[in-house]
């Protein structure tokens, strides 16, 4: 099966070949510095994004921090309209939101926290943000709407304590007292070690005369 | 032969080889990314690796921070505690878990937010300003680059922006101030009769203290004393309390009299500094010492000169050397016959770094200059500074000595001293790493005992203890030997420690010989104490007795301040008290406002059991705490107060919902 070539065949078959294939060769070649070319792009897009967004939100709370409302809004504007998915959106809504409770406008602070329960990101702060709109609602005597607010979602691995008390404050204020107990113990049951307040729930439980199981010898 | 196997790879042949091929490639592959890193880790966190060096290395700086901060407190041997090891990897999970979705989800510092923190760092300022140098320097000394510690600075800023944001962002609201504050505010109108348990027992006192139960402004010791008389029985039965009694609290009490744990260790000290003395080196070794290190001792002789230059290479033509150093020749003349060297030097010489300093070239010592240049200069004295033209590679130079600095420095019978006693801490030194070499050597062949390294180095064996883990005297005294001797190794395993630093090239090894457990003590040599035990046991009882009687007198209806007026005890009230109120005992206060407040019937009673005695409460109105609107520093650290705790419960929410979201793996046996 040898086959013998001279020099001008081979140039023959060499030739013959990259007629046939010469224009995929091209065309992977081209495909392939073009991927890489767009990604690269794609990539510097990202992050001129990303970079945009911090600086938008680092901006805005300069202007939070020297008590600017308004001129912060601008920034916060421009966040919501340009990276409305950016986590730091959802965590310039939230410093907004307090803002707008420090001077007294808890609609547009409950509007904020709306906004990051339906649009924040990464999850866990519209899990936050769920967890301060009810407790707003509460506050703002809404305590029917704050515990649908609550209900709405079961996925709050992680924050059951606090839900539970937050709950608990609702059913209180709604005079469902037995049901607020045992929030306030499942809250006190689920909150770990050296955080939140403790001795709040106790003295919420000792309050409405709820025995705490297991607490004697606990001061 | 490579024909045939190339003509037959087609087919069915090829592919099957191929795919032979493939498999060992692909195992081999696979395996070794998959296998042979994993051995290595401590945790998966959503497949990225936390390895054990990792894992370690945090941990030490985290012990080395902890050692720095508590000083004396420290306790080492809490961080060999498992439990320790464990929290700590869950922090460094939580810290990673932070990252990942810091990165994730774009988070980023800006070069001028890290710039702007770096510069505020009070580590690296200087009068409260940043300062350049010190920031190098000190990383430096921490073996760091500028690079790297902006990229750990930034990596850490990045992963406190969530916690950051929650915590500033936290809220509390006008309804969870007002509940708050009307709990925390409470206050509670209440009586309590005070029934003591022990009253301060003297003798002989009863009736003078009856003798002044008319007098209405009682004070409590007084109030005590007569009390006094009731426990009568109880004060006397103390001398008399029967022997089943004592037995019987003993044999129900005995963890509270156990003997502390301890052991008395033997041990090999091996010190450098006890090992000398006797070694005295000739005087030919120390003198050549002086010698090799006549730097260290002695500044030479330096001279101050200047120089003209006439450029001539080496290897130039006769002629041109010739004609140079007749130029060199006339400017030797010129200088001797009084003209200024500088003035000279700047016209003619053409070293051109020194021509316009007037050829000065400053202070000299040996060994800077071509040698046949030092040689000539050497040569010259302050009587006859201008030298002859000296030739060298450069050419040819005419030199002019200004000035003469004499050596300085120490002669070998002053240095001898130094030398004597560096010699000795070298020998020392050796023979201190010899004989501990030896010693371990020997101790690591038979680690049962220490005699065998004792009789061959010639050391004593001695002993310490009896000691517990708080240590004791003598090497005992030394919290790292306690550790040693309390470690698994000596104490489980029986034989002899790891060496133990007791200084510089001072080193001790021990071992364990004799154990002594915790054990009950006799009840001879505690006897006091149970007697004591019973006695106050009998004695809260009593009092308790008469609480309940006082309770039941209460609730037929007996005023509770003419009660404790009769029974002549101490009466405490208050309008107002509140959870902080310090005028009131703790246990009291405490309790109290635990008690369920009073409705239409009438008031609450209840006995309270103190430190010392009993109280018999009577409960009588509880009122709600209220923010008055000037109360603003109040308002302030109630609200900072509810908003802080729910930040932290938020955080760690947060947190733990990352972690409920990962794929986390613990391999806990490499911890």
């Amino acid at each position: 099966m040898i086959e013998v070539y001279d020099a001008r065949e081979q140039g023959e078959i060499v030739k013959k070949w990259l007629q046939q294939n010469g224009s995929a060769i091209v065309m992977g070649l081209v495909i392939a510095f073009g991927g890489l070319f767009g990604f690269k792009q794609w990539q510097n897009w990202q992050i001129s994004n990303r970079q945009q967004a911090s600086s938008e939100f680092e901006v805005m709370g300069q202007l939070l921090s020297a008590n600017q409302l308004d001129a912060a809004m601008a920034n916060f504007q421009n966040l919501q309209d340009d990276h409305p998915k950016s986590p730091y959106t959802s965590m310039a809504a939230l410093l907004m939101a307090r803002a707008r409770l420090e001077v007294n406008q808890p609609d547009l602070a409950i509007g904020l926290y709306e906004f990051v329960v339906d649009n924040g990101y990464p999850k866990a702060l519209t899990v936050v943000a769920r967890e301060r709109l009810a407790r707003v609602l509460l506050d703002q005597g809404r305590a029917e709407e704050a515990l649908t607010v609550l209900d709405a979602t079961t996925d709050i691995s992680g924050f059951e304590a606090r839900f539970a008390e937050v709950r608990g404050d609702i059913y209180f204020e709604l005079g469902r007292n037995d049901e607020a107990g045992k929030a306030y113990l499942e809250a006190l049951d689920k909150l770990e070690a050296g955080v939140g307040d403790r001795n709040k729930l106790v003295m919420k439980l000792e309050s409405m005369g709820v025995e705490i199981p297991g607490d004697g010898s606990e001061s | 032969m490579l024909q045939t196997i190339r003509d037959r790879l087609h087919g069915i042949i090829a592919i099957f080889i191929f795919a032979l091929l493939i498999i060992p490639f692909a195992l081999v592959g696979v395996s070794s990314y998959f296998t042979s890193d994993a051995v290595n880790n401590v945790a998966l966190v959503n497949d990225q690796e936390i390895s054990i060096n990792q894992f370690n290395q945090s941990f030490q700086n985290y012990r080395r921070r902890m050692q720095a901060q508590m000083g004396t407190a420290f306790d080492p041997e809490q961080f060999e505690q498992a439990i320790v090891r464990r929290q700590f990897l869950d922090q460094m999970i939580n810290e990673e878990l932070l990252a990942q979705v810091s990165t994730d989800s774009g988070l980023a510092v800006s070069d001028d937010r890290l710039a702007e923190a770096i510069r505020t760092l009070a580590a690296f300022e200087v009068d409260g300003e940043f300062n350049a140098d010190v920031y190098q320097q000190r990383l430096a000394a921490q073996g760091m680059t500028p690079k790297q510690f902006e990229s750990n600075m930034r990596t850490g800023m990045v992963l406190d922006q969530f916690p950051t944001v929650l915590a500033s962002s936290a809220i509390s609201t006008a309804w969870e101030l007002k509940e708050f504050t009307r709990l925390q505010d409470q206050q509670r109108a209440f009586r309590a009769i005070i029934v003591p348990a022990y009253p301060a027992v003297e003798s002989g006192e009863g009736s003078e203290g009856e003798s002044e139960l008319t007098d209405t402004d009682r004070v409590a010791d007084e109030a005590t004393e007569v009390a006094a008389e009731d426990a009568a029985t109880e004060a006397t039965a103390e001398t008399a309390i029967e022997e089943e009694a004592v037995l019987a609290w003993y044999e129900a009490h005995q963890d509270e009299y156990l003997s502390e744990e301890q052991v008395v260790v033997e041990y090999l000290e091996l010190d450098a500094a006890a090992l000398g003395g006797s070694v005295e080196p000739d005087e030919e070794l120390l003198r050549a010492r002086f010698e090799e290190q006549e730097a260290r001792f002695v500044t030479p002789e330096s001279r101050m000169a200047s120089h003209i230059l006439i450029e001539v290479a080496a290897e130039a033509p006769q002629v041109d050397v010739d004609t140079a150093r007749q130029k060199a020749e006339e400017l030797t003349e010129r200088a001797r016959g009084g003209e200024d060297f500088a003035e000279l030097a700047k016209e003619n010489s053409q070293d051109i770094g020194s021509a316009a300093e007037g050829g000065d070239l400053g202070w000299i010592e040996p060994g800077y200059m071509v040698q046949s240049f030092e040689d000539g200069l050497y040569e010259l004295t302050l009587e006859n500074p201008i030298s002859e033209p000296i030739q060298t590679r450069f050419g040819w130079h005419v030199i002019y000595l200004r000035d003469i600095r004499p050596a300085e420095g120490m002669t070998f019978t002053e240095a001898r001293d130094l030398l004597l006693e560096e010699y000795r801490a070298e020998v020392d030194e050796r023979r201190f790493i010899e004989q501990a070499d030896r010693l371990i050597d020997i101790i690591y062949e038979d680690p049962t005992t220490l005699d065998a390294a004792a009789d061959e180095l010639g050391l004593e064996v001695a002993e310490a203890g009896p000691f517990g883990r708080l240590g004791g005297e003598g090497i005992a005294a030394n919290q790292e030997v306690v550790s040693a001797a309390f470690s698994d190794l000596v104490l489980a395993q029986g034989v002899v420690s790891d060496p133990v630093d007791l200084g510089l090239n001072h080193i001790v090894l021990i071992r364990l010989k004799e154990y002594m457990p915790q054990a009950l003590k006799p009840l001879a040599d505690v006897r006091e104490q149970v007697v004591e035990s019973v006695t106050r046991q009998r004695a809260m009882e009593a009092a308790a007795a008469r609480a309940d009687a006082l309770l039941a007198d209460l609730a037929e209806g007996a005023g509770i301040d003419v009660l404790a007026e009769t029974a002549g005890l101490e009466l405490v009230e208050a309008e107002a008290a509140t959870r902080t109120s310090t005028d009131i005992d703790g246990q009291l206060r405490e309790q109290l406002f635990l008690m369920a407040p009073p409705d239409e019937s009438g008031p609450v009673r209840t006995v309270i059991e103190l430190e010392n005695g009993y109280a018999v409460v009577q409960l009588e109105s509880v009122s709600d705490g209220v923010l008055s609107e000037d109360d603003a520093l109040r308002k302030a650290g109630y609200s900072r107060r509810i908003a802080n705790a729910t930040a932290s419960d938020e955080t760690m929410g947060f947190l733990r919902m990352l972690r409920a979201q990962s794929t986390i793996e613990i391999f806990e046996d490499r911890l």
